[in-house]
Order: structure tokens, then sequence, then C-alpha cells
């Protein structure tokens, strides 16, 4: 401990000790009193915890009793009564207003279940050991009281209950009450947006990722280099800004990465996006994309499938069909894709068990049966898991599937609703996603900004919801992947700035500039010290920072020119 | 005295074969423990608690089990009458020791009602086992492209075989694969159902999964045959007459 002029005043001494992890078991199992000098402190009470302030809508604290019988994790029922020779068990949830993970020093050490006998503590498990990866799961803490887990459960030293079939049966029915919680929880906290605001938002948005590529760095000069010189060491100047790349003016031809004759199946019931399966792409007539334009998609029979909006479709009858595309306001249109609906009658997933490091991307394989006895692997379904977070992993309509966070889920494939006539995979892909030793290599794709709750995430195809417990600019280990990051209008202080969009536009046009500058800043950063392959050396934590305000100065020169008129006008950036 | 497992078979154990009282006293023994060794002795003396007059040395039934009688009903007496080694049921890891298969789980589970604990046990290990093939590379292979495997090299990382391999180890590697599916079809039949649950409502296996499995099993012995011949000249009579 650092001791200032060989002092340490009392009341910091106590305080410090008493939010250590250490002694929070301890005041709460025993009568503590702190005397210094002869003096007792605290007015001669016990030392006590400082009170953690409840969720709003949970101020008291939700009791439950515990069942006499509870399943362990084979399924075998045990006593919570010692077969009626003890007391029923009560299990107590509490909430905490704050996030207890990340208020390390006060909440975080009581971020847990604890186990009482009576009036003897048994020990804690960390919250997160019980309910991992469930949203939400961070403003909850319980107290299990339970007279049968003495004295069988009774461990040495009582940091944490014995393991062992009644521990495991009572461990599940906290989980699942804590689950419980944390998910109102986590909805409470999601914010309603209005979709009007959210459509202009998604129209700036655009503007703005299409502005940041001018600032991006020149990738032609560094990939596979393997130089030092100009791009590391923090010494160097950053990277000329690169040529706005080459874009055409007038569409000449619809381009689809659909293969000639190529017929897509997909199951009766499946809703999916086309856009990222096909990738329509305007050619002007020396081959330059064409960029903000608008398709049209058609389906030559809507009773086989139908498109609701935009590039979304409902396969809803078995059958073929054609779709096509058309720029918006032109006769341009791409060639026809053939598309066949399959009524679905088994579908068999293999493996069953997948291991997968984080950032990597599997594939998972789905033969679908149809109702005529045909079997194909290439036919697009739905997946979806069981996972509490629904980020642990990200599956495409193919069943490419990338770990995105450590965890495991059970994954499973199917089309149309499992409680009408849909039809689903009964065994499911048990994935565990793992520490990844290699390193994880970003995405070749253009650099990115999506806006959470409008845009498509390009690893599944749907849209990616926001995250109150996520920064506003938000990258996951898929979206380095896939080089997106996105505008997180869930995120408090993104929320506060999205929310005075119509009356104060350019407060939210400030918060939204600013935003795009630091992820040109990653941009630059990840290219100095990601890219340099077996070049890159282990730095010092001063050259990071040194490296990162040399580019934001730098950038943040060149882009506040023009950002500055956009924030105050709401124009500038063409 | 017999020492049943939990779950063991509610029947009259004296209606079945001798071979079929064999099976009961290894799973029973073994306590349905496929990963136990346990030595002929060791099954004389299981086989014997439960069944004396069956199992007992002549003369002296009610005090030495006879290991001569056991040793007869392991092995395969003639082309017609296999053992229970034979038969799948059991496997031989070293000289005179031997482990319980899934297909000796399963065939047990076939041979009467038993309580929950032990169906879990035998759809469990079944589900591994098909687990094993549904997972096989070889496998999904075929499933994405039906003209695959194209080589016998690849047929026979899915059996464990290749050439050299000694024509009785080709029997019954290859023989292993659909004793186990037929195994886990006759328990669905048995059962009148489609699927096998675990206690937690957890599905272990299906009929459709099996029916492909053997499907592609099929699909590899016809495609391989003459390979198969080569190595164990007995395939073609013995695939015909099954």
């Amino acid at each position: 401990m650092n001791v200032y002029k060989g002092k340490l005043e009392v009341e910091d001494l106590i305080h410090k000790l008493l939010r250590h992890e250490q002694s929070t078991l301890a005041v709460q199992q025993l009568r503590l009193y702190a005397i210094h000098n002869g003096r007792l402190l605290k007015q001669g009470n016990p030392l006590e915890l400082d009170p953690i302030p409840p969720h709003p809508e949970f101020e008291q604290p939700i009791v439950h009793e515990i069942p006499e019988e509870l399943p362990d994790n084979n399924g075998r029922l045990q006593s919570t009564r010692l077969d009626g020779a003890r007391p029923r068990g009560r299990l107590i949830l509490h909430t905490s207003r704050d996030n207890m993970e990340t208020k390390y020093k006060e909440l975080k050490p009581r971020w847990k279940v604890s186990y009482r006998a009576g009036n003897n503590m048994i020990g804690s498990k960390k919250v997160s050991e019980l309910v991992p990866n469930t949203p939400g799961n961070q403003y909850v803490y319980a107290t299990v009281e339970l007279s049968a887990l003495e004295p069988d459960y009774v461990a040495l030293g009582r940091a944490r209950p014995d393991d062992g079939p009644l521990v495991e049966a009572v461990d599940r029915f906290v989980a699942d009450r804590i689950r419980e919680v944390a998910k109102r929880i986590n909805e409470l906290r999601r914010h309603v947006m209005d979709e009007q605001q959210l459509d202009e938002v998604q129209q700036e948005n655009r503007k703005l990722d299409d502005f940041k590529n001018r600032f991006l760095p020149d990738t032609s000069n560094v990939v596979g280099e393997g130089s030092n010189e100009g791009n590391g060491g923090g010494n160097g100047p950053p990277p000329p800004p690169p040529s706005p790349p080459p874009h055409g003016e007038i569409p000449q031809v619809l381009e689809i990465t659909s293969p000639d004759n190529a017929v897509l199946r997909i199951g009766r019931g499946v809703e999916l996006r086309f856009a990222p399966l096909i990738r329509p792409r305007a050619l002007d007539s020396a081959g330059r994309t064409v960029p903000k334009l608008t398709f049209d998609w058609t389906s030559s029979d809507r009773h086989v499938i139908e498109f609701t909006s935009a590039d979304f479709a409902i396969a809803r009858g078995k059958g073929h069909a054609t779709i096509s595309i058309a720029i918006e306001g032109t006769n341009i249109r791409s060639r026809d894709i053939q598309v066949e609906v399959w009524n679905v009658d088994h579908v068999l997933l293999t493996p069953r068990n997948l291991e997968l490091p984080l950032g990597k991307r599997k594939q998972l394989v789905a033969e679908v049966t149809n109702d005529e006895g045909s079997r194909a692997t290439n036919v697009l379904l739905n997946w979806k898991h069981d996972a509490d977070d629904p980020l642990i992993v990200r599956i495409d309509p193919f069943g490419w599937i990338t770990g995105n966070r450590k965890g495991r889920t059970n994954v499973i494939a199917g089309a149309g609703d499992p409680k009408s006539d849909g039809v689903w995979a009964r065994i499911p892909t048990e994935v565990m996603v793992v520490e990844n030793r290699d390193e994880i290599q970003p995405g070749s794709r253009f650099p990115q900004l999506l806006l959470t709750g409008r845009d498509p995430d390009p690893e599944t195809g749907e849209i990616r919801e926001g995250d109150p417990e996520q920064p506003a600019l938000w990258q996951e280990v898929s979206d380095f992947r896939s080089n997106v990051w996105w505008m997180n209008l869930e995120n408090p202080a993104a929320f506060f700035h999205f929310k005075h969009f119509n009356e104060h536009p350019e407060l939210w046009r400030s918060f939204h500039a600013q935003k795009v500058v630091e992820m040109v800043q990653q941009v630059h950063m990840q290219m100095e010290y990601t890219q340099r392959d077996t070049d890159e050396r282990p730095d010092y934590w001063a050259s990071y920072k040194a490296a990162m305000e040399r580019i934001e100065v730098q950038l943040a020169q060149t882009m506040w020119e023009k950002l500055t008129i956009y924030v105050q006008s709401g124009t500038g950036l063409d | 005295m017999s020492n049943p497992v939990r779950g063991s078979i509610e029947m009259d154990v004296k209606t079945f074969s001798l071979k079929e009282k064999m099976l009961v006293a290894a799973v029973e023994g073994a306590k349905g423990d496929c990963d136990m060794a346990f030595t002929m002795e060791d099954l004389a003396v299981w086989a014997w608690e439960r069944d004396k007059s069956a199992w007992g040395l002549r003369g002296y039934e009610d005090e030495h089990p006879d290991l001569d009688k056991v040793r007869k009903d392991m092995g395969a007496r003639g082309a017609d009458s296999k053992g229970v080694v034979q038969m799948g049921w059991v496997e031989r890891i070293q000289p005179r020791v031997y482990r319980l298969t899934a297909i000796g789980l399963a065939a047990y589970g076939n041979l009467g009602d038993s309580n929950s604990d032990l169906q879990e046990k035998v759809g469990r290990k079944l589900e591994s086992e098909i687990q094993r093939i549904i997972e096989h590379p070889v496998f999904r292979n075929w499933l994405m492209d039906n003209s695959k495997p194209r080589h016998f090299r690849e047929a026979g990382h899915f059996w464990g075989i290749a050439p050299g391999t000694p024509a009785a180890t080709v029997r019954e590697r290859v023989d292993r694969i659909e004793r186990t599916l037929r195994g886990a079809m006759t328990l669905l039949d048995r059962k009148g159902t489609d699927k096998i649950v675990a206690i937690r409502g957890r599905t272990l296996f299906e009929r459709t999964d099996i029916e492909r499995c053997l499907e592609f099993q099929y699909t590899l012995k016809s495609r391989f045959s003459r390979d198969l011949t080569l190595l164990d000249p007995s395939f073609a009579a013995n695939d015909a007459s099954n």
C-alpha cells in the first residue's frame, strides 16, 4: 500500500479494507469493530458494507421460496429439506442501480450469490459463474438461505459451498430466477426509438460513412510490405489520405454475385434479407461502382416468395419463382434469380459439437429433407441459438458461424414457426466459443460505420440491435473480422444525443461526427499496429498513446474543417 | 448372490438364451459402464451368481462357476453360431480382458423393460456412437455431395481400415457400425417411437438420422465392395447373407 508521508487516514484505510473482495465475506459473516488508539470507531457500531441503491422498478428484494425438490444437472430430484428434516429455504434477489461488474472497486466484490445455512455463511459464487453472458446480469445479486446445505456442503474456509448434487440443483434454480430478473432489467434499459428519427439518422450516417472514406489510410502502402519506415514505431507521420475511390455517376448495369443458372433453395417460412446474399452492385460504363442507389426487389410469385420491405423476404409457399432487382427510377435490371421454396420435413445438423475459437468462422452443415424425400445441404434456413447473450455467435443463413464472445450455446436451424407448422432440427449443435490463441485477422472489407437498430449485420444478414452496456462506437470480434463499426444508439450517451435530434440536431451531429472521427483514428491505429505481420513488435504504452494522439491531431484538423459546417448546418459533406 | 445395477431388467432371466444371460451378467456386472474392463473370470462369476444351474461346474453347480462354459459362449462356434464377441456385445481389449460395447448395451435394453437410469445410459451411449458417425468428415462430405467419397481410402478412414488390415478386423469394424445403428433402430422399434429423449427432455437421437447413417453405410459398402472383398474375401458372401 502506498503511504503518503508515512501516514494513513484511518477512515480511508477502513473504507479500502471493507471494499476488498476478501473482506466482503468476513464482514457479512462476523460482527467486526474498528478500534483506533483505544477509541471505538463508527460510534461503536459494527462495520458494515455500504448500502447498494436498487435498480429502478426493483426497489424491494424479490424473495422466492425454494421448492422442496429440485432437479440436478442429471435431471434427478434433490430434496432441499433433507427429506423433511430441515425447513424450506429461500432465495432473495437484490438489484443494483449501477452496473456491479464495471464498478469494480465498490460493487464488483459484492456481485455474488451468497449461501447461508441458518445464521452461518457457507460461501459465495460470482453471479457470472451461474449466469454467464446473460444481458442485465450485472445488476443482480442474491442470497440463498438453505439449512439443508449444512453440514454436507460446508467447505473449510467457507469461501464457496462444496460441489454436489444439492448445490447443483439449487444453482440451477438460482440461475433461472436471476435470468428472469436480468432479462427484465435489460428490457427496461432498452430505449424505444422514433422510427422516422431513426431513418433520418441512418441517412446522416450513410453520408458521414461516405465522407470518412476520404480520410482512410492507403492500404496499398502498408499491407504486406513489412517495413517499419513511415508506418510504425509511432514516430513517422501518418500515411497520407488516399485519393477518393473512383466512383461512377451513371449506372449502366446491375451486377449480382449469384452464379448463372444457380437456384436458390429456401425453406418455407424462412425470413431473410437477400442483399447480403446476392450483393447487387450498380456499375457505370467503365465498370466503376455507382453508389447511393436504391434497388427495387420483386418476385414473380408472391405466393412463393414475397418481399415485405426492400430486400427482406418471406418464403411463403412451396414452388418456383424468380427474383429480379431493378435500380429505382431506371429500366436497369439484374438478370433473374431462380428461387425454389421447399417444404422442410427434416433437418439434420452436423457436427453435433463444435469448438470455435473467438473470431474464427466455421460452417455447420444442415441437410434438409423435403416433403418429397429430396435432400440438399444448400437450403437457406433461419438459424438461432439458445444463449441469453445473442452475440455469443453470429450465424448466416448458410450456416457459417463466427465465434464472437466466449461461452456455450446450442444452435439449431429450421424454417417457419415451430409452434405451428415450422420444422426445426431437433438435435442442436452445441457450440463452445473458446479463447483464440492465434491473432484474429481483420477483415478485408472496406471499413464501414453502421447504425444499430437499422443496418443489417454483415455476419448474419439480420438487423443488429444496440446494447446499453456497450460503447457508442462499438466493435465486436465478429465486426473486426468484417471491418465494421457500429454507432450504438442504445449506449446511454448516444441515446441522450439521439433523443434531442429533433430539437437540437446540431447536438446529435456533433456527437455523431466525433464518433466518425474516432472511428477513422481507430482504422489508422489498426493499420499501423496490426498489419505489419511479422514486423509487429510489442511496444510501450507511451508509444501507442503518442501514435494515437498524433493521428488524432492530424485527422481531427482536416476532418473537422468540413465537419464544423456539417454540425452547424447539416450540409457540406458532399 | 446377484448384484444387479440400478435399472436392471425386470424380467425373468431364465427365459433368456445362454448368450443373453451372459450379456445380462456383463451389463449388470460392469454396471452398464462401457469403459470398464473385466476378465473372463469376472464374467464367469457374475453369470454364475445370476444362474447357478446354467453356469455352475457340473456336480458342483452351487459351489463353483464353470469357466469353460463361459469361454464357449464368448467365442464363435462355427459359422452359424456366433459368440457374444462376434455379435459385438462385448469386445476383447486384451487376451481374456473384455469390455461392454454400445451394441451390447442396446441389446440389453432391448431384452426387457429397464428403468430410466439404464434407459438413459443406453440412450447416451448410442448417442455418442451415432454422433461419431454423423460428425465424421467423410459422412459430412457425402451429405454435401453424394458422389463422395470417390476413393477407398476415404471410406477406409470412416471404417478405420486400410489395405493390409487383417480380414477379421475389416469384418469386425465394418459390421460394428451397422450393428450399432441396427441396435439403435431396434430400440426405437421396441419403444414404438421415432426418437430417444434424455431425462431432461434433450433428444439424443432420432430415427431419420439413423436411417441416413444406414443409407451411408450401405452406399459405402456397395461402392467399395470390390475393395472390401480384396481385404476380406468372405465379404461378398457375408454381405449377401445379411
